[in-house]
Order: structure tokens, then sequence, then C-alpha cells
């Protein structure tokens, strides 16, 4: 067993930006990988991963655990974290698939830091892997004004990157996460099927003739309710860890819909221009933008430079997570 | 290090024979016992019948409350939790909302959502268990619950894995372990996607250009999809190495421990443990009444292990699973208590 240790750095970091990235026709800024079913979730981010891997410096037979945080797996089950073990010939190794939307690159991150001090992993392979654009068929015409939006907003992202004991060599220094899972049902961005409490199936053709299997997203309600739960638990995140808002160099908060980094911005007092974001380029790529902001942005930051970003679900359900530019 | 301090365990009221899957399949009750065990299975529902419609989190709900009041933990105490499921109320956001407000919850927490099937339990222990050993959490909620019955294909078609599977979970409080206490000392998981193909449920899946679309229920490819012989044989394989493997890295033996409680999947897998391991008195059983729940057989079978007086303070547990992935794992436990 190795040896307990209490940081956690992210050593190398890759975005997948390989050819077969198209733009969705008639809806600009929403990026779709392909149509090809031989691009699956878990081939792009192999290609992702082997990136990352060969980036660090690490043999690959270094990476001693895999999370991947998706809600688009190629099968409903097993998923993709599995599948990569597969795919990178490395049977055996533990292989945790985490269901957490925007969050999940501060679940996947946070999860990882933990069995990296108790001793359990050293090299961490994180997947943020997501194909939104394929819960649509292709020339979808959602009927809910809520699917049209999903329809419009929903992109694909893939990004992965290493977790690990070693400061040497490091991009940054994972600090903390503030992980908030509100209570009570969700109105803001939900897609309710397959479900458990649907009978005679968890998804039937009944609901797909109904268009019931579609994601929804409701701007209106985002918008209206993002101001009065977000910024407060920022404000308090920051002060636990005894910074300013204003002293945070970097902040990274990919959007759901347009219009929500303008009222978080406002209400923490920032210029929005002072928040990174992929949405117009990408659309809602769940949790693959935080991390593909990073990898495309990182170079250009400085030593010392703290990295906030902000994973958000809906108002009330949302991860931050702190790091530091090495 | 992080005990095991409660558990709790909750399934629909629906008892479903199996001479009643033979009012809608070709079977009969010698075959599913023959191949698998198992005698009846819990569902939500039977045909129009129903016994509950509340889903995965209200069992989830229960079983985590019977947790609680056995640990002595009020729902207040608990920092986050593990659930483990690949039967959600909800595709996303997934259940943590909904959940953490069956159960009383007044405030929100880290919610962790794991779906790795068979194995799912023993990941979102090991999750949980570094949690608490870490001192980020001192008291967390480990849950796995399923509710399988409405994803089968109810037919003489699907009949290779729909008798098998059942609704139902459990779930286990984790606290940090006192000075000179011992509880979960050994965890460890994994898995082997090159076997994905032999236990797979592949649509709504996203290999396709399209989630899902009509042709996936003619192309059974909504249901499950088991290589039999290929699973059992990797199973009857893979878990008594995982038992063994444990025991040897703290040099102790099979006849050190007090319980093995295997996920189960079928009988025939437990009953190869027991041999392989020379002691099949010590491998807990309870599939001939409950079926396969998946992420939930793990907690439901050491909650009625404990009932049933096989579980006492001090005992020594292995946790063990096989299943779809492939993915495994085992823990080795102390139960709390003098």
């Amino acid at each position: 067993m190795t040896e307990r240790n209490k940081s956690t750095y992210l050593s190398a970091i890759s975005s997948y930006q390989k050819e077969g990235r198209v733009r969705s026709v008639g809806s600009e800024g929403r990026s779709v990988f392909s149509y090809d079913a031989a691009v699956s979730p878990t081939h792009v981010a192999t290609i992702a991963a082997k990136e990352v891997i060969g980036d660090s410096g690490l043999d690959i037979k270094d990476i001693d655990w895999i999370i991947a945080a998706t809600q688009t797996s190629d099968f409903s089950d097993p998923g993709v974290a599995s599948l990569l073990t597969g795919s990178l010939e490395l049977p055996g190794l533990p292989a945790l698939e985490l269901r957490q939307l925007s969050a999940g690159s501060s679940y996947a991150v946070d999860a990882a830091s933990k069995l990296i001090q108790t001793g359990l992993a050293s090299n961490i392979l994180i997947t943020t892997t997501e194909f939104y654009s394929r819960f649509f068929e292709p020339g979808a015409a959602p009927v809910a004004e809520a699917a049209r939006a999903a329809l419009e907003y929903f992109g694909d992202g893939c990004a992965s990157f290493l977790l690990t004991s070693k400061r040497e060599g490091a991009l940054l220094r994972y600090i903390d996460s503030d992980l908030v899972e509100g209570v009570g049902a969700e109105n803001e961005l939900f897609c309710e099927l397959p479900s458990a409490k649907e009978f005679p199936l968890r998804l039937s053709k009944k609901h797909i003739a109904e268009q019931k299997h579609y994601p929804s997203i409701f701007p209106e309600r985002i918008i209206q309710n993002i101001s009065s739960t977000i910024p407060k638990s920022i404000q308090q995140f920051c002060e636990s860890h005894e910074i300013l808002l204003t002293d945070i160099e970097r902040i990274v908060a990919p959007q759901i819909v347009p219009g929500v980094n303008k009222i978080l911005s406002e209400a923490l007092g920032l210029n929005s221009e002072a928040i990174l974001d992929s949405f117009e380029t990408r659309g809602f790529t769940g949790s693959a933008a935080i991390m593909e902001v990073i990898a495309e942005n990182i170079a250009s930051w400085n030593s010392g430079d703290r990295v906030l970003t902000i994973g958000i679900n809906s108002s009330k359900s949302f991860g931050l997570s702190l790091y530091e530019v090495l | 290090m992080a005990v095991l301090c409660g558990v709790g365990k909750a399934c629909p009221e629906g008892v479903v024979k199996n001479n009643d899957i033979t009012a809608f399949m070709e079977t009969s009750d010698e075959w599913i016992q023959q191949r698998s065990g198992i005698a009846e299975r819990r569902w939500i529902r039977r045909g129009e019948e129903v016994f509950q419609t509340d889903g995965n989190n209200a069992l989830a709900a229960i079983a985590s409350k019977n947790a609680l009041e056995q640990a002595k933990v009020s729902v207040d105490e608990i920092e986050a939790v593990f659930f483990a499921t690949i039967s959600p109320d909800t595709d996303f956001p997934g259940s943590g909302g909904e959940l953490l407000e069956e159960l009383g919850c007044k405030s929100s927490i880290p919610f962790f959502e794991i779906r790795n099937q068979c194995s799912g339990f023993l990941y979102a222990l090991a999750l949980g268990n570094s949690y608490v050993d870490s001192s980020t959490f001192s008291k967390v909620l480990v849950i796995g619950s399923e509710v399988l019955s409405n994803g089968l294909s109810l037919s003489s078609e699907g009949r290779g894995t729909a008798v098998l599977f059942g609704d139902g979970g459990g779930a286990a409080v984790l606290r940090a372990a006192e000075a000179e206490e011992q509880g979960i000392f050994d965890i460890t998981v994994g898995a082997d996607g090159s076997y994905a193909e032999k236990l797979v449920i592949q649509r709504p899946g996203f290999a396709a250009p399209v989630r899902i679309q009509e042709s996936d229920y003619e192309d059974l490819k909504f249901y499950p999809h088991m290589e039999g012989k290929a699973v059992f044989r990797m199973a009857s394989t893979k878990m008594p190495c995982l038992v063994k493997e444990a025991l040897g890295r703290h040099s102790l033996n099979v006849e050190d421990l007090d319980l093995i409680v295997p996920h189960q999947a079928n009988q025939r897998i437990l009953d190869a443990l027991g041999a392989v391991l020379g002691c099949p008195e010590k491998v807990f059983s309870n599939i001939a009444q409950y079926g396969n729940t998946t992420a939930g057989t793990i907690p439901l079978a050491l909650t009625e292990a404990l009932e049933q007086g096989r579980i006492r303070s001090g005992s020594l547990v292995c946790l063990v699973s096989f299943g779809a992935g492939f993915s495994w794992g085992a823990a080795l436990l102390r139960w709390p208590g003098k």
C-alpha cells in the first residue's frame, strides 16, 4: 500500500479536439463529435486518456485507478470506466463510474483526492465524457419547449486528466471542493427516463412516441433561481479558505443556459468577462466542460494563480472546486 | 478506518414466486431453481398488480432509515451519501435531491451516485470508507438499491435473465472507528472491460447515434444480456481468489472468517465459492428469496445475516462481489462491539 499523502495534484490534462468534431446544423455553438457509431464515448475517452498519459510522462501501467464522470456511457451498463480498463488494456484496475452531471469533475477530483490521501491510489485517470447530442435522433423536432431548449443547448465534450500524489511536473495543486446536492425534486434540468417509477417498462416505446425520453431544460427557472443560492455558497466557500473571491485569478463556470454567468458575475461583483466559459462554442457539455476550459487555457495562466471551478447542475445542485496553478 | 455501525434493508412487499412467472413466460419452478437457486423474488409490480409505486428512492430511504435506527444515528449527522444503483428514479440529475428529501435531510450534503452494477455497493463502500478514513467526514451513508423488474423482458424470449432479478436493497451507516477499534480494514475493487459484453444492458446507450430507438426492443438490446457460462466460469474463479487475496494480505485464513457475504447472483456460484474455499457453511445465501438485486444484494444479505445471528460483535466478515463490467470487489471488516 502506498504511503498516505495529504496533497493531490493535477499532472496532465487533455480535451478531445480531434477530427470528427462538427457543429450541429442549424444551431450555432453546439458541438457534436460525430454521427458515426464507431465514435463512441469510450472511443473518444480512450484517445484523450492516451494523450494525457503520454503528456504526463507516466507509463500507462502506473495508472492505478480510473474514474469516469459521465451521464452518457456506451451502454446502459456497464459504463465508460469499466470499458476503459479494456480499451486501455489495464485489466483489473479499479474503475469507478459517477453520475453527477456538470458537477462531475468536482465529485471525481474530490473522490480521487481521498483515494490518494488514504493511500489507495497514486495516479488516477479521470475522464469526463458527454455525448449529449445523442439524446436526440438526427433531425429531431421535439414538441415540448423544454426539450427544444435541451436540443439547442446540449453539446458533446470530452476531457481527461490525471490526479497524482506527486508535485513534480504537475500543473495544478488541488485544494478542496464543496459538493452541494440540494434537498427536493429537480425542476430546472432533468431527464426523467429511464425511471424506476415507470411501469411496465422503465422506458417504453410509448414513452418514445410521446417524446418523454428527451431531456428537459427550463432556462427561465434557472435564471430566476440561480442568484438566490449559488453566489452565497461561493462566498462561503471562499471565506472557508480565507480568500476573497475578487482575489481569485481564474474562474471557470460553464453555463447551462445563456445568461447564467451574467447573473452570477453581477451577484458576485465581478466583471462577467472574468468568468471563463465554453457555452458559445460548445453548448452545455456537462461534466466535460470545466476540464475542457482548463485544458484550453492553462498554458496562459501564471504560477500561483488560484482557479475556482463552478459546475452547475441547477440552482441547488452544484460543485465548487479550488486549485492553485503551479 | 471506518466501522459499519448499522445496516438496514428494504424490499417491495410483492412476492413473485417462480410459478407466478410461468403465467407469462415458458419456464418452470424446477428449471429456475435448478439453474439459479431462486424460488421467489420481490417485485414492485406483478403484471397489473401493484405492490408499490414509489420507485427506488422509496426503497433506499426505508433501508437507510432502518440502518440509521440500528446505528442510533440521526439523519442530520450524516455528512454524505454514497448511492450505488443502476436503476435511479430519474436518468438525471439522479436520485440525490428526492432521496435526501425522503430521508428528511434539512440541508444539502454531497451525494455520490455510483454506477458500478453488481459491485456497486463495494465501490460505494470503498469511497465512503476513504472519506471517513481521511477524516473528511465522520458519518456517512452507503446504499445499494435497485428496481430491476421494469427493465426485464417478461416473455419467453427473456426468460434467461428475467427470472434472475429482483427489486430491493440495503444501506449501511459508516462512522469513524474509535481507538483500538477495527472496522473495514481491507477493501479492493477492480474491473476488466474486455468482458463488458458478456453481461450487458446495451440500451439506452450512447455508442449508437441515438441513445434509444424502437428497434432496440425488438433486438432485445433494451434488456439484460448474459453469457451465463462465461459469467459463471469467471465468477467461480475470481470470487474465491478475491477472498483468499484479501485474507492473505493480513496473514489470515479462511478459518479465521466468521462469514462470507457474497453478491447474490446464482446459488451455483455461491456453492462453488464455498467449495473452493472449503467452507460452504460460511457462505451466506438469501438468493432463494430475493433473486439478484444487483447493487442491493450485499447490503440486503448483510442485514439478514445480522438479523439471523450469523454476524455478532467482533465477527470477521468478508464481502465479495463479481458482476457486470466485469467488475469485482472484496472487503474485510470486523463487526463493531465488544
